[in-house]
């Protein structure tokens, strides 16, 4: 088996789903967290200057869909065909656009400023954004947001959801049942309830 | 069984579209290379997976997002590496070239010619420069005149389409120039024949 180390820092993040994927395949990893204040030494030894970088046998792999879906394909969390696979890459590339958005909200230090800047975004983009995913999951009509088995999207989205209801938008579980059902559902499944109760408690 | 029926959906440019374009081209695969003017997209917006283009139909099935898109094609054209790893390694760079141009935006939305021109001198020292450095020392690294591994994958093409357009509109000229090594992939590139039968004939755009 290789030995796989997981670099990030000691929040949930960008590194959630891939720290849920080495759980649920039961496969053992070094989960690294840096401390912001310990970055800036450690930023130059990443290909690309940021975090998430994994580790497989010492070669480094940078970019979090990269990740995501190099350790869903080796675990099995990658969709069951090519279509299926394609599928989920779709669905992981949409969250960009979205998570991009944020950006301008967390570099503004005004509170006043921040909260209009997130109520716009939250009505620009993720009310828009959370509309046609609800659609979209109620159209494959199963479990899943792919075919009718995990994938690594479905990780994403229950973090996804479960970090607009604490922080973003609490309105998510009436406006959009179906995908707070989902989220609770996925929550549920033993091996990634077992992770979301072990593991570090973290702000986001 | 027939091959599938392939149908590409984009603005009239190239874009994010013309990597696929190009392979498509470089596969001789046939499709059809259906392109919208922008009045007209208001009206398609709503039939569109996400609201967003560019949209691969397959037998009539939608699939959105570029990234999505180019790595379904590229792996029915033996062009995402030899192994998980390389197809990993490909995802990165395709990653990293994602954020750099979405540093170009700002030059890109700029309309104020003055103002846009001041933005592109900051782009260039704290985005493309460096950037740059970074490709030219890939390609070396590699050794194979290709970014990932022996054979040409998604990222030649990628970036191929990037310093082709680059050339065409004689953007970062200077920059790109510094280093033979991202000059002499793009004339490989350039000069594959079904690559330059597409350049001949396809539709000429600013970009």
């Amino acid at each position: 088996m290789p030995t796989y180390k997981l670099y990030y820092f000691n929040i949930r993040g960008r590194a959630e789903p891939a720290r849920f994927l080495f759980h649920l395949a039961g496969v053992p990893y070094e989960d690294i967290r840096i401390e912001h204040a310990d970055w800036p030494k450690h930023k130059e030894e990443t290909p690309w200057g940021q975090l998430p970088v994994l580790e497989v046998d010492g070669k480094k792999l940078a970019q979090t869909a990269a990740i995501y879906q190099y350790l869903a394909k080796q675990f099995g969390y990658n969709g069951k065909s090519d279509w299926e696979t394609a599928q989920v890459q779709e669905l992981l590339g949409s969250t960009e656009d979205v998570f991009s958005s944020f950006g301008p909200v967390f570099r503004t230090q005004d509170e006043a400023e921040k909260k209009k800047l997130m109520e716009k975004v939250v009505a620009d983009t993720v009310i828009p954004y959370l509309t046609r995913l609800q659609k979209r999951f109620e159209a494959n009509g199963t479990d899943y947001f792919v075919g009718n088995s995990l994938t690594v999207a479905d990780l994403l989205f229950m973090g996804m959801i479960s970090n607009f209801k604490d922080k973003v938008f609490p309105e998510i579980a009436e406006k959009f049942p179906k995908l707070d059902a989902f989220a609770a559902r996925i929550s549920q499944e033993p091996k990634i309830k077992e992770w979301i109760e072990k593991r570090p408690k973290t702000d986001m | 069984m027939s091959p599938p029926h392939y149908k590409l959906t984009y603005f009239n440019m190239m874009g994010r579209a013309e990597p696929m374009r190009l392979m498509f081209a470089y596969a001789g695969v046939p499709y059809e290379d259906n392109r919208i003017e922008k009045e007209q997209w208001p009206a398609l917006k709503s039939h569109m997976p996400n609201g967003q283009i560019p949209v691969l139909e397959v037998d009539g099935k939608q699939l959105s997002q570029s990234m999505a898109i180019s790595t379904f094609l590229a792996k029915k054209f033996g062009l995402d590496g030899k192994d998980d790893w390389e197809s990993a390694k490909v995802q990165e760079m395709l990653g990293t070239l994602d954020d750099v141009k979405l540093k170009f935006r700002p030059w890109m939305m700029e309309q104020d010619a003055n103002k846009k021109a001041e933005i592109f001198k900051t782009v260039l020292t704290e985005t493309i420069d460096p950037y740059l450095e970074r490709l030219s020392e890939t390609l070396k690294k590699n050794g194979s005149g290709y970014f990932v591994g022996q054979k040409p994958t998604q990222v030649d093409f990628h970036l191929f389409h990037i310093f082709n357009w680059w050339q065409q509109g004689n953007i970062a000229t200077e920059s790109i120039k510094k280093h033979p090594e991202l000059v002499a992939f793009t004339e490989k590139m350039g000069s594959n024949p079904k690559i330059k039968q597409w350049l001949e004939k396809r539709p000429k755009t600013a970009m």
